[in-house]
């Protein structure tokens, strides 16, 4: 009888008027917090071409496609999260080109393949196309049951990489978004 | 290039011929004023052309016609140009035609598109030219299925275009004019057939001229071999891995009594031990105290790196009191090439995690200069021969083999020698379930291009031939391959 304890222990507490305006609030807060629950509920966002990103601006030029980057905006491999230089080649931490074994990739006579340049993924783009770079703002959402930062490239600029007018996004003091990057966190959502 | 646009031409000119057939008139009056019959008539061509000049293609592969047959398919091109141009009958003729039923019991946009295949077909009507049979034979000879396919789309755009032009203006004056000429004057058919036979010769020009194409394509010199050398005869050496080096001289295959063999001015120079072995062709040898990893050499210039962290040290050979000095350098984090020496000039590249460049000093002034640089490119293994320069050039998408003159300017404007994907796997730019917009144009494929399972690698260059090594991402054993300058 855990339940009548509980009524008998509340009513035995309060008058009876006390007792259903305390009711009462438990409700409107029980319905209320649903709401509030469904509205937060973690979940895989919406998204156009991956998850996260909210509208139609393309990806940035990135060495193997999907524009997947580190905290510091270089590129990462979007399959794994392994770092990768400019060509697309995995790398290890001094920056040198290793096989999917993590091993060195060396030439006919043993040497270590030569280092490659390794930029971000903002600063190339806006090298090819010519505008200066700038991340500033940023938005989170879960996908893929990890919190992802969805950055975009700005720049002063008119023009997105699709050609088309470009759209002011995460960008601040009148630079706009030219194309978008994101950043996959540890972080379990 | 040549090739597929002298086919696209002629394809075109033969189907346009085609409208003097009588379905071809036929086709004039039966689409009239119908927009989506003509609509549907210029789709149904080139399928139709596609299904004859694509489909022989491919029998032709299969049948291994290949570049082989490029000969055959000039002739045959010839012989047909010469019957067009002498505007010869046409024997044996096909006298068939589109069943006129459709016309009636099929719905017209539905019976236009058949009448469109048929007729992009070629063969299951009348044929107007010679032009017609000499491209379906030149189809099967190259066993080029894309090019097959661009005769096949060419040809049905030829078939359709005078046909959905001449339609919608039937009724009207200039349409009935243009129906009489082509009806009453035998001399405008002629011009077509001419001008058909001009698009052959252009064929046949193009088919011997594709031979050129394809010295230009690599050919495999030396297997097991990695960093060529070649000398000013003609000779080459290379290293083999792990063991010693190779040289070809004179047609003769010889071993090298050390590795990492160069050959330069008259000398064959070698590492041995902890030394470098000169050799002259006077059977002149100077052995000099050095650890070299890669060596170059020229008349008067013996040039060398060391390893951890590479440096590149050069020795004036023609003074026997000279002593080694060294003219470049990098950090731990940085490599340096192979060095290339050509008179007194040394190149050689620099990568570091900031970017690349090749270099070029000049040993006797002391000089050194940037000959290339390019952001978000590796720029590697050049080798310097007679004022030309080569090197690699690799992206995230390309690598390629470059030569240009050797003094500063743009990579841009280097002529490619050879250009494969390179080894990076592209995603497919989006992710599973989410939509393709937004992928970049690279991008929008149906599936990711592959790999290459090649790694271009050291060079070398000659007045004649470009030699670069083929590094195996499988791990198996490189290769050098010579492309014809």
């Amino acid at each position: 009888m855990p339940e009548a304890a509980w009524t008998e222990r509340l009513a035995m507490h309060t008058s009876r008027r006390g007792l259903l305006a305390r009711v009462g609030r438990l409700l409107i807060a029980g319905t209320a917090g649903g709401v509030v629950a469904r509205a937060i509920r973690p979940g895989e966002a919406e998204a156009f071409h991956f998850c996260g990103h909210l509208y139609t601006t393309a990806s940035c030029p990135h060495p193997t496609g999907l524009p997947r980057v580190d905290a510091h905006g270089f590129p990462l491999r979007a399959k794994d999260g392994a770092p990768i230089d400019d060509l697309g080649r995995r790398i290890d931490a001094q920056g040198r080109p290793v096989d999917e074994s993590g091993h060195l990739m060396r030439d006919g006579d043993g040497r270590p393949l030569p280092v490659a340049p390794r930029a971000t993924v903002c600063a190339n783009a806006a090298a090819l196309y010519g505008f200066k770079p700038y991340t500033d703002g940023s938005w989170h959402r879960c996908c893929h049951g990890h919190v992802r930062k969805l950055v975009d490239c700005c720049g002063y600029h008119s023009k997105r990489i699709n050609g088309d007018a470009a759209l002011t996004g995460y960008c601040y003091q009148g630079r706009k978004v030219f194309c978008v990057t994101y950043y996959q966190t540890q972080v379990p959502c | 290039m040549l090739t597929a646009l002298a086919l696209a031409a002629a394809g075109l000119v033969a189907g346009a011929t085609g409208s003097w057939s009588p379905c071809g008139f036929s086709m004039v009056d039966t689409l009239r004023a119908d927009r989506a019959a003509c609509a549907a008539f210029a789709l149904g061509a080139p399928l139709g052309g596609v299904i004859t000049f694509g489909g022989l293609a491919v029998l032709g592969a299969a049948l291994g016609g290949g570049h082989a047959a490029l000969g055959a398919a000039a002739l045959i091109a010839v012989a047909g140009a010469a019957l067009d141009a002498a505007g010869m009958p046409i024997v044996p003729q096909i006298r068939r035609q589109v069943p006129e039923p459709w016309r009636r019991v099929l719905p017209l946009p539905v019976a236009a598109a058949l009448y469109g295949v048929l007729l992009g077909m070629g063969f299951t009507t009348y044929v107007l030219s010679f032009a017609v049979p000499a491209l379906a034979a030149v189809s099967l000879a190259l066993g080029d299925p894309a090019l097959g396919l661009l005769t096949g789309v060419a040809f049905g755009v030829g078939r359709a275009v005078p046909i959905v032009v001449l339609a919608p203006l039937a009724g009207r004056a200039v349409g009935m004019r243009a129906m009489s000429a082509m009806a009453e004057r035998p001399r405008v058919l002629r011009a077509a057939r001419a001008a058909g036979a001009v698009a052959l010769v252009a064929c046949a020009a193009a088919f011997a001229a594709a031979p050129a194409d394809a010295a230009t394509r690599p050919a495999v010199v030396a297997r097991s071999a990695t960093d060529p050398s070649a000398g000013p005869d003609g000779s080459l050496a290379w290293q083999v891995p792990g063991a010693q080096g190779r040289l070809l001289r004179g047609g003769a295959l010889q071993d090298v009594p050390g590795g990492h063999p160069a050959l330069g001015g008259r000398w064959l120079a070698y590492a041995v031990g902890g030394a470098i072995q000169l050799t002259g062709a006077d059977g002149t040898t100077r052995t000099i105290a050095a650890p070299a990893d890669a060596v170059a050499v020229s008349d008067r210039w013996l040039a060398w790196r060391t390893p951890g962290p590479d440096r590149l040290h050069v020795l004036d050979v023609s003074d026997p009191a000279a002593s080694p000095r060294t003219v470049a350098s990098t950090s731990a984090a940085g490599s340096l090439s192979r060095p290339s020496v050509d008179g007194d000039v040394l190149v050689y590249a620099l990568a570091t995690p900031r970017g690349s460049e090749i270099r070029a000093v000049n040993l006797r002034s002391g000089r050194a200069t940037t000959l290339r640089r390019q952001r978000g490119a590796l720029l590697s293994q050049p080798a310097v021969r007679a004022g030309s320069l080569l090197y690699v050039r690799v992206t995230d998408t390309h690598q390629q083999l470059l030569r240009g003159p050797a003094r500063r300017r743009s990579v841009r404007r280097d002529a490619p020698l050879l250009t494969i994907r390179s080894t990076t796997q592209r995603d497919a730019g989006d992710e599973r379930g989410y939509s393709p917009q937004g992928r970049l144009p690279l991008d929008q494929r149906r599936h990711p291009l592959r790999p290459s399972r090649y790694v271009l690698w050291s060079t070398a260059l000659t007045t004649k031939a470009a030699y670069v090594t083929r590094l195996r991402t499988d791990r198996r054993a490189p290769d050098i391959v010579r492309i014809q300058l």
